[in-house]
């Protein structure tokens, strides 16, 4: 018997709502065994196909997997029995104990072959995670086969039970969700993507599971009426949804790419400290960092509030380091691939080179440098000390592939060069020690020599063969494509007549470093005029050439645009280019340390794209193209006629990098990445704190309402008899008995011998005097009901009539 | 509207996945997802007007303190389940009652609900609104619905009365046969009391007279076969003192002495006034089924208490608000 609250009429009558259902059409009542076997199979169907999404999802593969399906199939058929028998009704908590200890001995027993089995499939999954998101997770290399399958079958063991819980015992689907959406969630987030049919057989299967669950049917009808209703939908939502299949809406795609960036970034900075560096994410994966040279694939998101670089610096720097990462070479109209190492192999067969000659070559600017040094100060004894500085840089979060060296750098033996010619190879070591010279310092010691004199020796040899070599393979220009772009710089080259020399002969160093720098200013001019920097932009296209799509259609980029359009155009100039992918670390970033050296930590948002031209007698040397960065190479009054140009633009565009960059938006979301690893923790807590919380109300509410605590006796004495037929109801007392007839307490003489014919008595004119007297209950007879029910209670466990 | 939120940012979730190209699939679930929308949307009313509903209640009256059923039948002529039909009821002194039932395809399903009345009176339970929900719970339709309220009397507890406090009302003690009562049958002196004018002087006892200096008149005991009267006298009550659980009481009392009547074979008749009535009512009982029928008119007392006093007409039994019955005489005083 229910009772809820009731409102007094104006006539004073007042009338209790008692329970109410739903009594269906006598001879069309669903058999109990019909209902457990449609639960079974929906049961079965439902972790079916939740494994076969997860199978697909993550392309998991093992000659053994099939026994899955039997696994399942058996483990369906036990959970349907175990929540749907009423002979286990009252013992049904005893029953999930054994299954508790029974799977715990199981799992002990297998502990060695399901470890096998879970790194075999975190292998399946962590190598999707590296596929999808350029991650560099390293994987178990487990291979051995069947153990797969019996890490699945006690993982789905436990799940199989949570549904059934939710499908066969009680149709709740909130139980089933909360279930099914973590799994499902998790697995998306990793990068897993089953099948289109798997995708919608689990679409289905939620959508059966909750149109079951709101129903008020006690059976599967209403969800399978929905369900069929589905797939009759589905028909010609596949014929409407093909055509428009391929449209995409540029904005959209944008947007949510930089909110996925954004949460794989969250993600990217808690998961190696909840899994105690074991799980990382390499930054380049997650649209940030150094990764190569493909060109519009990402957008222009950095990290912020994650350190890549440590960068000291024994000499006060003064001016910016750049550390070259990637370099790109061939131009393939999306991309700068590196150069073939082939040509290089081939080319510095001839050459005098001492060793290695990627080596070599990689340290002639810095060998050049300090032989002309010693020759001036040779000369002017008594001279300063040596320009060479010393600059560590080590690792913290930036890609591993590279090693991130400065210009004029000295390499020793163990670096390697990939390409030849190309960028240094990563190394296992996290710091990297380079004895080089400040860029200014060498182009002053090699200008000094460059103009006139003598220039023999096998350095200069070496460099001039390599020269040659670039002027080759750094020229090179796609056949076909860049049309506008050819025509433009093949006219502003016949205008300013670069490239010929007046006399005819070949042109001196130092006049080709003066052509040369008046194409540098031309060229940044140029991209400066027209284009504007933007860090929100398009993907490139499939057959869109990059370099002229950001010059002519879209006029707008970062700096990796800026630096692909200058190369492409100082090569169509004369002037050997390269496209390098690094970081950058302005001076006024270092700080001095007590041991009098110089700092700083580079972030993510460091890293920067350039083009480096290859100057005569100095060799590469790098060209600031994008707008905001210091320029150093343009001179003063150049510097100020620039400004003065495109004051507003320039500022505007360096306060917009800035605000883009660095933006109220950003730093909040980079505060909440940093610190997200803590929030999380703090909800996780809160949470848990809750749940206690809530349970424990939940729990005395709920005790407060079976005994009437805090109510005046009578209506103690009426809560606890409705709660004694609750009792009995589940026991099969029929809800026509009541006291007044005597029903109610016939039923309770039958289940418990103790009670008395004369407590019978008593209980009856005590639920009536309660219920309709108007003699007061007093507290002792509140508290002989109270321990009729304890009786009751004790009495009814585990009989049944 | 809850349910067409979550589904409504379902939707604009898929529509975001599928235009930020996200696969073919998100473009199937989208379209699906509105086109699932149309099909319950129209489902949900196509079903509506099909249902067929009615509603009955096991009787006309029940006892105070037990339960009646009321019933809602609905029929369903179509190949498709409703799983959830929202039932809107308005009780009497329960107030508005929201409840969800089901209907099974091509079938005549019934839903009811237990209501128990605490008082006497009358309270009125009807539907107000069915609705059908479709699967989903996005989309309701209404049913129409004829008229589904039913009234129903809450009627007194019947008490058993013990037979000296019935046998008082009929005669002397020792004869139950032929208890004494006021009456006018003449064969029989019942009591003798003082003159009051309109007095038949017939009925003057002379002798008594003489002897008492005081004209007294006879009364004569009431022959066999005659109606007793039972004034359901409420004029010491109030309308802010009168309780429901008097009220109750009160009731109980005229049914317990109306059954013990009934028993003893006596013709009686309720007497009451009702609030907003001049005039008292009568209701004549000559049996038990004409009894039942009287405890279905006589809880009208508990709409409130009326302000015109009740006046017997003649002698009989009275009733009171205290609980006591007593002999009544119309003027002067009477002895029991």
């Amino acid at each position: 018997m229910r009772k809820k609250q009731t409102q007094k009429e104006q006539n004073n009558m007042e009338v209790l709502i008692l329970d109410s259902g739903y009594v269906p059409q006598s001879q069309k009542k669903q058999t109990e065994k019909g209902g457990m076997l449609l639960s079974f199979l929906v049961l079965f169907g439902a972790v079916g196909v939740l494994a076969g999404s997860l199978v697909s999802a993550f392309s998991i593969r093992d000659e053994r997997l099939w026994l899955l399906i039997p696994g399942i199939f058996l483990f369906s058929l036990f959970f349907s029995w175990f929540y749907a028998d009423r002979r286990l009704d009252s013992r049904r908590i005893y029953g999930f104990l054994a299954i508790v200890i029974l799977y715990m001995a199981v799992c002990f027993v297998l502990q060695n072959r399901i470890t096998a089995g879970f790194y075999q499939t975190a292998d399946f999954v962590m190598s999707r995670i590296n596929q999808v998101y350029h991650g560099n997770m390293r994987l178990y290399g487990a291979y051995e086969s069947g153990d797969m399958v019996i890490f699945w079958l006690p993982v789905l063991f436990p799940v199989t039970g949570l549904l059934g819980a939710g499908i066969v015992r009680r149709r709740n689907w909130l139980l089933i969700l909360s279930i099914l959406f973590p799994l499902v969630a998790l697995m998306m987030i990793a990068g897993g993507r089953p099948g289109n049919l798997w995708m919608y057989f689990l679409a289905m299967s939620i959508l059966l599971l909750f149109t079951a669950g709101r129903s008020y049917f006690c059976g599967w009808k209403a969800g399978l009426t929905a369900l069929l209703a589905a797939v009759v939908v589905s028909v010609p939502s596949w014929c409407i949804s093909m055509p428009l299949a391929g449209v995409e809406i540029p904005a959209i795609q944008r947007g949510t790419t930089r909110i996925q960036n954004r949460l794989l970034q969250s993600l990217w900075s808690f998961l190696p400290k909840i899994s105690g560096g074991n799980l990382q994410l390499s930054l380049e994966g997650i649209a940030g960092g150094v990764d190569n040279g493909e060109l519009g694939t990402t957008d222009g998101v950095f990290f912020t509030g994650v350190d890549a670089l440590k960068v000291t610096s024994v000499q006060r720097p003064s001016e910016t380091v750049y550390l070259r990462g990637y370099i790109g070479e061939t131009y393939t109209g999306n991309s700068f691939e590196p150069g073939a190492e082939e040509n290089f192999q081939n080319a510095a067969a001839v050459w005098k080179t001492d060793g290695d000659s990627t080596i070599y070559i990689q340290n002639l600017p810095f060998l050049r440098t300090m032989y002309y040094e010693k020759q001036s100060s040779g000369k002017n004894a008594g001279e300063s000390e040596s320009a060479v500085n010393q600059i560590t840089v080590e690792n913290l979060n930036a890609n591993p592939e590279y090693t991130y060296v400065p210009y004029d750098a000295f390499l020793n033996d163990v670096y390697q060069i990939s390409n030849g010619d190309g960028a240094v190879c990563g190394q296992s070591r996290q710091e990297d020690i380079f004895s080089c010279y400040w860029r200014s310092n060498a182009k002053e010691i090699l200008e000094s020599y460059r103009d006139g004199k003598d220039t023999s020796g096998v350095l200069n040899d070496t460099e001039k063969s390599y020269r040659n070599f670039c002027s080759t393979y750094d020229l090179q220009i796609p056949e076909k494509g860049l049309e506008r772009l050819k025509k433009e710089c093949a006219e502003a080259k016949e205008e300013n007549h670069w490239g010929e020399s007046e006399t005819g002969a070949e042109m001196p160093d130092w006049a080709v470093a003066d052509e040369y720098e008046e194409i540098r200013k031309y060229v940044v001019k140029r991209l400066l005029r027209d284009c504007s920097y933007e860090t929100d932009t398009d993907k490139l296209k499939d057959g869109q050439d990059f370099v002229e799509t950001f010059l002519y259609d879209t006029k707008e980029g970062y700096s990796m645009h800026f630096a692909a359009a200058a190369t492409m155009m100082f090569r169509m100039f004369g002037v050997p280019a390269r496209y390098v992918v690094g970081y950058v670390a302005p001076q006024e970033l270092f700080s001095e340390n007590a041991d009098q050296t110089y700092t700083a930590v580079l972030e993510d948002d460091n890293a920067h794209t350039w083009v480096e031209i290859y100057q005569p007698f100095l060799g590469w040397t790098p060209v600031e193209v994008t707008p905001g960065m210091e320029t150093e190479f343009v001179d003063q009054t150049e510097e100020k006629e620039q400004s003065d140009r495109v004051p507003e633009e320039a500022k505007t565009e360096t306060e917009e990098e800035e605000i883009s960059v660095s933006g109220f938006a950003v730093r909040i979301a980079g505060w909440f990445t940093g610190h997200l690893a803590d929030i999380l923790k703090l909800c996780a807590v809160l949470c848990l704190l809750m749940l206690v919380l809530g349970s424990g109300i939940k729990i005395r509410a709920a005790h407060r309402a079976r005994y009437g605590v805090g109510e005046d006796p009578a209506e103690a004495v009426r809560a606890i008899y409705r709660y004694i037929c609750r009792i009995l109801y589940k026991k099969g007392m029929s809800k026509d008995c009541t006291a007044a007839d005597g029903g109610t307490i016939r039923f309770i003489r039958d289940f418990c011998p103790v009670f008395t014919e004369e407590d019978g008595n008593r209980l009856q004119k005590l639920i009536l005097r309660a219920s309709y007297g108007n003699e007061p209950v007093t507290e002792e007879e509140r508290l002989w009901m109270r321990q009729l029910c304890r009786q009751i209670k004790r009495s009814v466990r585990g009989k049944k009539r | 509207m809850k349910s067409k939120i979550i589904y409504m940012v379902l939707v604009l979730a898929t529509l975001w996945a599928a235009a930020a190209g996200r696969g073919e699939f998100a473009f199937f679930l989208l379209v699906f997802e509105l086109l699932f929308a149309v099909c319950m949307a129209a489902g949900v009313w196509y079903v509506a007007g099909k249902l067929r509903v009615s509603a009955k209640t096991e009787s006309s009256a029940v006892t105070r303190g037990e339960r009646e059923k009321f019933i809602l039948e609905i029929e369903n002529s179509t190949v498709f389940p409703v799983g959830d039909i929202q039932i809107v009821m308005d009780v009497t002194g329960a107030g508005r009652i929201i409840r969800h039932t089901a209907a099974d395809r091509k079938s005549r399903d019934s839903w009811q609900i237990f209501l128990e009345p605490v008082h006497c009176g009358f309270f009125r339970v009807g539907v107000t609104e069915l609705r059908v929900f479709d699967y989903l719970g996005l989309f309701s339709a209404k049913i129409r619905i004829p008229s589904l309220a039913r009234t129903i009397a809450v009627i007194p507890r019947i008490h058993l009365m013990d037979e000296e406090t019935v046998q008082g009302f009929y005669g002397e003690e020792e004869d139950n046969e032929n208890a004494a009562r006021a009456g006018t049958d003449s064969q029989e002196i019942f009591d003798t009391r003082y003159y009051h004018q309109g007095d038949m002087l017939k009925n003057i006892h002379w002798k008594l007279s003489a002897k008492e200096d005081e004209l007294l008149v006879k009364e004569f005991s009431m022959p066999a076969g005659r109606m007793v009267s039972v004034y359901l006298d409420t004029s010491d009550g109030t309308e802010e003192q009168t309780t429901p659980d008097q009220l109750d009481e009160f009731l109980d009392l005229a049914a317990s002495l109306g059954n013990a009547l009934v028993e003893k074979e006596q013709l009686f008749e309720y007497v009451w006034m009702e609030k907003g009535t001049k005039e008292a009512l009568h209701f004549e009982v000559n049996g038990r089924e004409a009894f039942y029928q009287a405890l279905e008119c006589i809880p009208g007392i508990c709409q409130g208490i009326s302000d015109n006093v009740l006046v017997p007409e003649h002698g009989g039994v009275r009733i009171t608000m205290d609980g006591r019955i007593q002999r009544y005489f119309p003027e002067g005083e009477g002895r029991l």
